[in-house]
């Protein structure tokens, strides 16, 4: 059984300094801020604006060779989200902004429903510099761009002229909206941003972060509800528990075929994520690191050479073969994260704690 | 996603086992408690000394239980997304009976009989409709347990039920978390929660009231409830927003108020880490006790006044449960079991134990 039916609120997931084996290194904060949060929340900002760019350009111009380009940076856009989505603390759960940036899951299908009547009322007001900001998450993000790209309207297949103008406009002010909302994080977790002071430098007066310690146990508790989340929410609900029983359209971004570059870059972003912390441990626990990243690059590896769609990949049996062997080895990686890695950091992860209820 | 025949078969055949009973239960008061031991998840009754008197298998996680002390029987609930439960005989002799979640439905954890014995009301999720609803099970002699009916809870994420003093008014804990059981836990709605305490008649499912915290307070989860001598309805919340945002977390209700929020002292308050993991009050219904697992404290409340009266740490500590008045019996994901209270430092029944861990809610009979 794939689906373990259980997933740990990102929100509760607790964890409690306990006795340390291996100290947190005593920049933890300052390493995994410069060597990767910054630096993947530019990279997310720069994409986005490349985005709302190309998309203003080719709804001026049109042309193939400006859809191309509109098709690019929107892939390139998804792959920098992929590696920013599991750094969900801090500045991204503030202000909606992960559901500004990706409402996602979707169980009752409310995106579509509201991008089909906005683009049927074409409301001059949402398309206002800012307004969208004001509306519905559900309408501000890139699955509702990837949702009028690529389905329906499916403006980048759609001939010029009719009811373009206004789905173009929209498009571009989603993309706007996601710019805006990734400058912001940039901003927070920049130097001299509030958030980015606080979680480089923790100390007893500091109101978020009292010691490395509580840094450690943000970025455990990222990494363990990141791989959870890649594996019980994206992985499992499409994989079913056989290749008939797959249901690709649980794919975040099945639409625009990203579902799984996306993936591969989540993970790819977790072990450069795990990197960036730089951790020691004793001579007896130091197969970790190798653990960790060892099995993070495998399953990114495996993700990576899947040479089609989710859909397809999913209803093939081989391939479907190679996504349950993915999900396994993030099975792995995350019982080292929660069983080893952790307590090695002094960080405790509760029965009660963990699993909010 | 409803749990599959076989396993449900299985299940009822487990069920159909005597539980083990290992103890004469006497006139001393009785607890019951879900844990995991060696790997096994169970439900037990045990007393304030911690003696184990009926363990109850379970084919899952469990959470926490409608009672019926006036006929000697408890129905235990898989922990959200639960698709099982099972009611059995306090006494070891009542057979026990396997319930499974109707379809379109799974249990939050949390039930109450009604007086009478003749009807049981559990929080339960209607997934794909994404709002609340109270399952009612007929109880009487004969009844089976079938489900016969739902109503309505007003809100989505409906967690704690409990039963006012009237022994007909429902006071339901509508977290306003949007879950599906495909994505476990996973909230959906973050940024359209509106959380709520409902109050329910039983007999009919009318809506009597429906209160609801000020708008700034809209991902502060309401989901576990206890209630005072003077009737009042405590309540515990869990903020669903950024760490940095510190909200007050237990507040108090009466009918036809506006509900009270307590922040405690700033170190209470921040120690709690945005959750609170279960309610209690004492025997007296005059201290409230308030358990963090995720902060590793108890905190206590005077019931009259809303002021903190103290603090227990306890590492993963969530069960509470009435001990005497003042008194408190809490229990711990680490397998503790201590006794506690606002002026008596935790003094301790079971130690902490690796291959122990009891789950958040403990409940006097």
């Amino acid at each position: 059984m794939l689906n373990t039916k259980r997933w740990l609120c990102a929100a509760v997931v607790a964890l409690a300094a306990g006795p340390a084996s291996a100290a947190p290194p005593a920049d933890l904060g300052q390493r995994l801020a410069d060597g990767y949060a910054r630096p993947a929340m530019a990279r997310l900002a720069e994409q986005a604006g490349r985005l709302e760019q190309a998309l203003a350009a080719w709804c001026r111009d049109g042309g193939q060779a400006g859809a191309q380009a509109v098709r690019q940076a929107f892939g390139d856009t998804a792959l920098a989200w992929a590696g920013v989505e599991f750094l969900r603390f801090g500045p991204l759960v503030q202000g909606n902004r992960y559901e500004r940036l990706a409402f996602w899951p979707d169980t009752r299908g409310v995106m579509p429903r509201q991008v089909r009547a906005l683009l049927g009322s074409a409301d001059p007001a949402a398309l206002a510099p800012g307004a969208l900001a004001s509306r519905s998450v559900a309408m501000q993000g890139l699955p509702a761009l990837e949702y009028v790209l690529y389905d329906e309207p499916g403006l980048l297949d759609a001939p010029a002229g009719g009811d373009r103008a206004y789905a173009c406009g929209y498009a571009t002010a989603v993309a706007a909206n996601v710019a805006a909302v990734s400058a912001e994080l940039r901003q927070a977790w920049d130097a001299q941003g509030d958030y980015g002071r606080q979680f480089t430098a923790p100390a007893p007066g500091n109101d978020l972060y009292r010691s490395q310690q509580e840094v450690a146990a943000e970025a455990v508790k990222a990494l363990s509800t990141g791989l959870q989340f890649a594996r019980d929410v994206k992985l499992a609900p499409v994989l079913g528990d056989s290749p008939q029983a797959a249901r690709p359209k649980r794919a975040a971004f099945w639409r625009s075929g990203m579902a799984l570059p996306m993936l591969a870059a989540s993970v790819q972003g977790m072990r450069a994520f795990y990197g960036a912390g730089g951790y020691r441990y004793p001579d007896d626990l130091a197969w970790i690191g190798p653990a960790v990243d060892g099995e993070l690059g495998r399953a990114a590896a495996v993700l990576q050479e899947i040479p089609m769609p989710v859909a397809q990949a999913a209803a093939d049996a081989a391939t479907w073969q190679r996504l349950a062997l993915a999900s396994l080895i993030l099975k792995n990686a995350k019982d080292v994260v929660d069983q080893n890695f952790a307590p090695a950091l002094g960080v405790v992860i509760g029965f009660n704690a963990l699993d909010g209820d | 996603m409803e749990i599959d025949r076989r396993r449900f078969l299985a299940l009822t055949a487990l069920a159909g086992l005597a539980p083990a009973t290992l103890r004469a239960a006497g006139d001393a008061p009785l607890y019951l408690a879900a844990r995991r031991a060696g790997g096994r998840y169970e439900a037990v009754v045990l007393d304030a000394r911690g003696r184990d008197h009926q363990v109850v298998p379970m084919p899952a996680r469990g959470h926490s239980f409608a009672l019926d002390p006036a006929r000697g029987r408890a129905v235990v609930f898989g922990r959200q997304p639960g698709f099982f439960a099972v009611a059995f005989g306090i006494d070891g002799v009542q057979p026990s009976v396997a319930l499974q979640a109707a379809p379109g439905r799974h249990f939050f954890g949390h039930g109450v009989f009604l007086p009478d014995g003749r009807r049981m009301l559990a929080t339960e999720n209607h997934y794909e409709a994404g709002h609340g609803v109270l399952g009612v099970y007929d109880t009487s002699k004969g009844g089976e347990y079938h489900r016969i009916g739902e109503f309505e809870t007003g809100g989505i994420g409906p967690h704690e039920v409990v039963l006012l003093p009237d022994g007909r008014t429902l006071c339901v804990a509508n977290g306003g978390i949007l879950t599906h059981p495909d994505y476990g836990k996973l909230e959906l709605n973050l940024d359209t929660m509106r959380p709520s305490l409902a109050y329910v008649d039983a007999a009919d499912g009318r809506l009597l009231e429906r209160v609801e915290l000020p708008a700034q307070y809209h991902r502060l989860s309401i989901r576990h409830l206890a209630l005072a001598a003077d009737g009042a309805v405590w309540f515990g919340c869990q903020h669903t927003g950024p760490a940095g945002e510190r909200p007050p977390l237990v507040g108090r209700h009466r009918r036809g108020h506006e509900p009270e929020l307590y922040a405690g002292p700033d170190d209470v308050l921040r120690g709690f880490r945005n959750y609170v993991g279960s309610v209690a009050a004492d025997p007296a219904g005059r201290v409230v006790a308030t358990s963090s697992p995720v902060g590793g404290q108890v905190a206590y409340w005077d019931t009259t006044s809303g002021r903190c009266l103290g603090l227990t740490p306890l590492a993963d500590g969530c069960g509470v449960a009435p001990l005497a008045p003042g008194r408190f019996l809490v229990n711990s994901g680490m397998g503790e079991l201590v006794r506690a209270g606002p002026d008596l430092a935790a003094h301790p029944v079971l130690p902490p134990s690796p291959g122990l861990s009891w789950d958040n809610h403990f409940r006097r009979l």
